[in-house]
């Protein structure tokens, strides 16, 4: 599905590209923005002893899926959704 | 846009994106030019080159042309056959520093490395200088200009190489296929023309009185002087990266293609010269090609078209270097050989800085040899068989280590390539030392020492940066205390002393060289103690005064020199018309213990019915940080002091590996602040940071932002070069930002290791 459709409480499935990723050690979660043209949406993990999460900073392509809510700053947030990097290639 | 970047777009075109790179990877019918003009266009003067030494003992032994020819087309093609083992093996760029570093050694990839750097840099300038005289074949009038030609060529192809791979590869493909077909028309209608008794050249029957006498070193020298076909072969297995997928397979085509009309045009160019009996001295005012179309052709319209091709292409081969050199200098850059500005595409997504460089010393090279051809060919060829050489010899490491289905086959295949390479090699040597080689030969260790000891350079600052003396654990935090150092008492000054206010450091304190900004600070900052500095030398009498100051503080604590700055302006020459402040500041940077903060504010910005000296009400802190080290724990801890809303590191631009890395080791160390990764699409971390630091809409009055930049600082000045200058390229963009603060923390780096602090109270970092 695309994000422009998403709406709260919804499932969804979707590919994007990470945008950003935060670690916050303090809250104890590690979050990350992905974009797939037609709008973004975060994804929240807490941390735990290794964080998997880790491996798909900016840049990378992604497969989320989960249960959108709306987080603390009233934007949509996936809640410890499965991920799966998605391999592409730009070479250089 | 300042008038600058105006210039810059207009002369390279519009920045592009890290993920625009797919977009210019070329097919095989672009990539043959833009990889194989080199090889190609050898054939320009291979045969000339092989006939001038042989002249030497008299026009009869011009007739040695042909097995001489034989022999460096055979050589061609084994080394052909070689390079498409190293394409298939080294999908991603098997040029001869990666296999001999993989296979062989650190050294031995030195060696290679080395030898190709001096090799490329040989390429540009031989094909440039070789053009040129294809020019001045058919026009003899430019002959005194030939230098300024040339440079003028260098700087040409320079710019398209600017503008990006795939652009230069359309428009080089035209000189080259010209030259291709032209060639071909010379050979078919010369060897038609035989048929009815041959066209013979203008210079046939010169005779001249033989100097020497044949000898076998001599026909070795002919033989080397004749393997300048060979050169540039290795572009393409350097360039696999940039073909098009299947990318080992196209570049393996490509390749065979490149050898089936080298070896063809070098024989055939040989052959009718042979026949047309040209004689070749280097008095000759017209090339052996030249000569040879002017025969067949009789001096028509083909002439010329052949002779502008001829000059095209050569011109062009200098392209082929400009692929590769920045490439390998990139390549050096990430095994820390080199320093690290070369590791980064520029706007265009070409590693410009490696090919700035090049340019620079290959125009070098050409004004230091009056554009002289046969004299820059003598230096050529030594790294070339170096590093093929070596890149075979690895490749039959390679073969050996991992068994597989023909392996053995391919083992031996590369093994006989290297054996031939290498005696090639000797031979080169010999023949060839005293005209010049050894330039090539000495300087080749130099450059190899001079690798060696930027490796060992950031190797130490490595070591320093991982010292755990400032791990969070092992220190306490310290306090704060800040200098404004006032020039005017304007509405700048206004506002660093609310930005001070707003920080609640231990101790501020205001100097200033003028009295008159007495009687005005002291209305505006009554709480802060006011010293007047005599006038003088500026920067002496400050840092003594703040080198006082030190010493009354605890180790732990910080102290920060305030600068306000009046901007009249936006841009660029705001920033080159007032040189004087920006030298103070680079050199308090060099002090130790002293933090620069930098508080511009455009003059257009200010409110002259406001109050400037009230405390923002947000302070937004943001570290820079590009790994977990000394430098950005102290920068955290800095930042910690100035009383944030709100604090945070971001860093940007960092290829996925190395994000996995940055977070494993941020929550690994026990630091209490949020990272933040950002993508950095057009490779520009200044400008990326100043569309970041927008979201937190600062306006100076109530909201500023703080950025905290961590810089090291090495004791040796030309150490400082091996270090890019991101805070100066970050703070350009950040100038202008309205309620933007930068703060530079430096951290000197030390010749030698300074001891760790043990009997410290545990560190303990204010969560809020």
């Amino acid at each position: 599905m695309w994000l422009i459709d998403l709406g709260p409480y919804e499932r969804c499935r979707v590919v994007g590209v990470v945008r950003s990723l935060r670690v916050d050690p303090v809250e104890g979660y590690i979050e990350v923005t992905i974009d797939d043209g037609t709008g973004q949406v975060a994804a929240r993990w807490s941390i735990r002893r290794a964080a998997p999460e880790l491996a798909i900073g900016p840049g990378v392509a992604v497969l989320l899926d989960g249960v959108a809510a709306v987080g603390d700053d009233g934007r949509l947030t996936l809640q410890a959704p499965g991920f799966q990097a998605i391999p592409y290639q730009v070479s250089g | 846009m300042s008038r600058a970047q105006v210039f810059k777009r207009v002369l390279l075109g519009r920045t592009m994106a890290s993920s625009e790179l797919e977009h210019t990877l070329l097919p095989k019918v672009l990539a043959l030019p833009v990889f194989s003009s080199d090889p190609l266009s050898s054939n320009a003067y291979a045969t000339q080159e092989i006939m001038l030494v042989l002249g030497l003992v008299g026009t009869a032994a011009l007739s040695n042309v042909i097995p001489i020819a034989l022999a460096v087309a055979l050589l061609l093609a084994t080394v052909v056959v070689s390079y498409r083992q190293t394409v298939r093996a080294y999908p991603s760029g098997g040029g001869a520093y990666i296999v001999a570093h993989e296979n062989l050694g650190t050294y031995p990839g030195l060696l290679a490395a080395a030898a190709l750097l001096i090799d490329y840099v040989l390429t540009v300038s031989v094909s440039i200088t070789a053009g040129v005289d294809a020019i001045v074949s058919a026009a003899p009038t430019l002959a005194s200009s030939k230098i300024a030609m040339a440079v003028g060529f260098v700087l040409f192809v320079t710019l398209m190489n600017l503008r990006g791979t795939k652009e230069s590869g359309t428009l080089f493909a035209i000189p080259t296929y010209g030259f291709v077909l032209s060639i071909y028309a010379l050979l078919a209608t010369g060897f038609v023309r035989c048929l009815g008794g041959c066209p013979l050249a203008e210079s046939a029957g010169t005779h001249f009185e033989p100097e020497q006498t044949l000898t076998l070193f001599l026909i070795l020298k002919a033989f080397s002087a004749g393997t300048t076909a060979l050169t540039g072969v290795e572009a393409i297995s350097n360039g696999v990266p940039a073909f098009r997928y299947p990318q080992s397979r196209n570049a393996a085509t490509t390749l065979s293609m490149m050898g089936v009309m080298s070896i063809s045009m070098f024989l055939g160019i040989s052959l009718l010269a042979n026949r047309t009996q040209v004689v070749y001295t280097e008095d000759s005012a017209r090339t052996v090609v030249a000569q040879i179309a002017h025969a067949v052709f009789g001096g028509g319209f083909m002439f010329y078209a052949l002779q502008t091709m001829t000059a095209g292409i050569l011109i062009l081969a200098a392209n082929t270097a400009y692929q590769d050199f920045p490439r390998l200098v990139s390549i050096l850059a990430q095994d820390r050989f080199m320093p690290r500005q070369f590791m980064n595409r520029g706007d265009r997504l070409v590693f410009s800085n490696g090919v700035v460089i090049l340019a620079l010393l290959a125009s070098l090279l050409i004004v230091v040899f009056d554009a002289n051809l046969n004299s820059l060919i003598q230096l050529y060829l030594v790294g070339v068989f170096i590093s093929f050489t070596l890149s075979q010899a690895g490749m039959v490491v390679h073969w050996k280590r991992g068994p597989e289905p023909g392996s053995r086959r391919r083992m031996l295949i590369n093994g006989f390539g290297a054996a031939i390479t290498g005696i090639v090699f000797c031979v080169v040597v010999t023949t060839k030392f005293l005209s010049g080689a050894w330039i090539v030969v000495s300087a080749i260790p130099l450059l190899i020492l001079l690798m060696r000891s930027i490796r060992h350079h950031y190797g130490d600052v490595a070591r320093q940066l991982a010292h755990p003396d400032r791990r969070p654990r092992d220190r306490r935090t310290g306090d704060h205390s800040m200098v404004i150092l006032v020039q005017h008492a304007d509405a700048a000054t206004a506002r660093a002393v609310g930005y001070v206010r707003a920080v609640r450091p231990r101790q501020a304190t205001v100097v200033t060289f003028d009295k008159g900004n007495a009687a005005a600070m002291r209305r505006i900052a009554s709480e802060m103690p006011l010293t007047v500095l005599n006038d003088g030398q500026h920067s002496a009498s400050i840092k003594s005064y703040l080198a006082e100051s030190r010493k009354k503080m605890p180790p732990e604590d910080f102290l920060s020199l305030v600068i306000p700055e009046m901007l009249e302006g936006r841009g660029l020459w705001e920033i080159v018309r007032r040189p004087g402040i920006h030298r103070l500041k680079a050199s308090f940077l060099r002090e130790r213990g002293v933090q620069i903060v930098d508080l511009p504010i455009l003059r257009h910005d200010i409110d002259p019915g406001r109050d400037e000296t009230e405390e923002p009400a947000r302070n937004y802190v943001v570290v820079l940080v590009s790994g977990v080290h000394n430098a950005t724990l102290q920068a955290l801890e800095y930042a910690e002091t100035l009383t944030p809303t709100d604090l945070r590191a971001v860093s940007f631009g960092l290829d996925p590996a190395a994000t996995e890395k940055l977070g494993d080791d941020w929550l690994s160390s026990s630091i209490s602040v949020p990272l933040e990764l950002h993508e950095s699409p057009y490779r520009d971390m200044g400008r990326s940071l100043a569309s970041y630091v927008k979201q937190f809409r600062a306006d100076g009055r109530n909201r500023v932002v703080t950025i905290v930049i961590p810089e090291f600082i090495v004791r040796k000045l030309r150490h400082q070069f091996l270090h890019g200058q991101t805070a100066l390229l970050v703070k350009r963009h950040l100038l202008f930002e309205p309620g933007v603060v930068v703060a530079s923390v430096p951290y000197h780096l030390d010749p030698e290791p300074r001891p760790i602090h043990q009997k410290t109270p545990p560190f303990i970092f204010k969560a809020d």
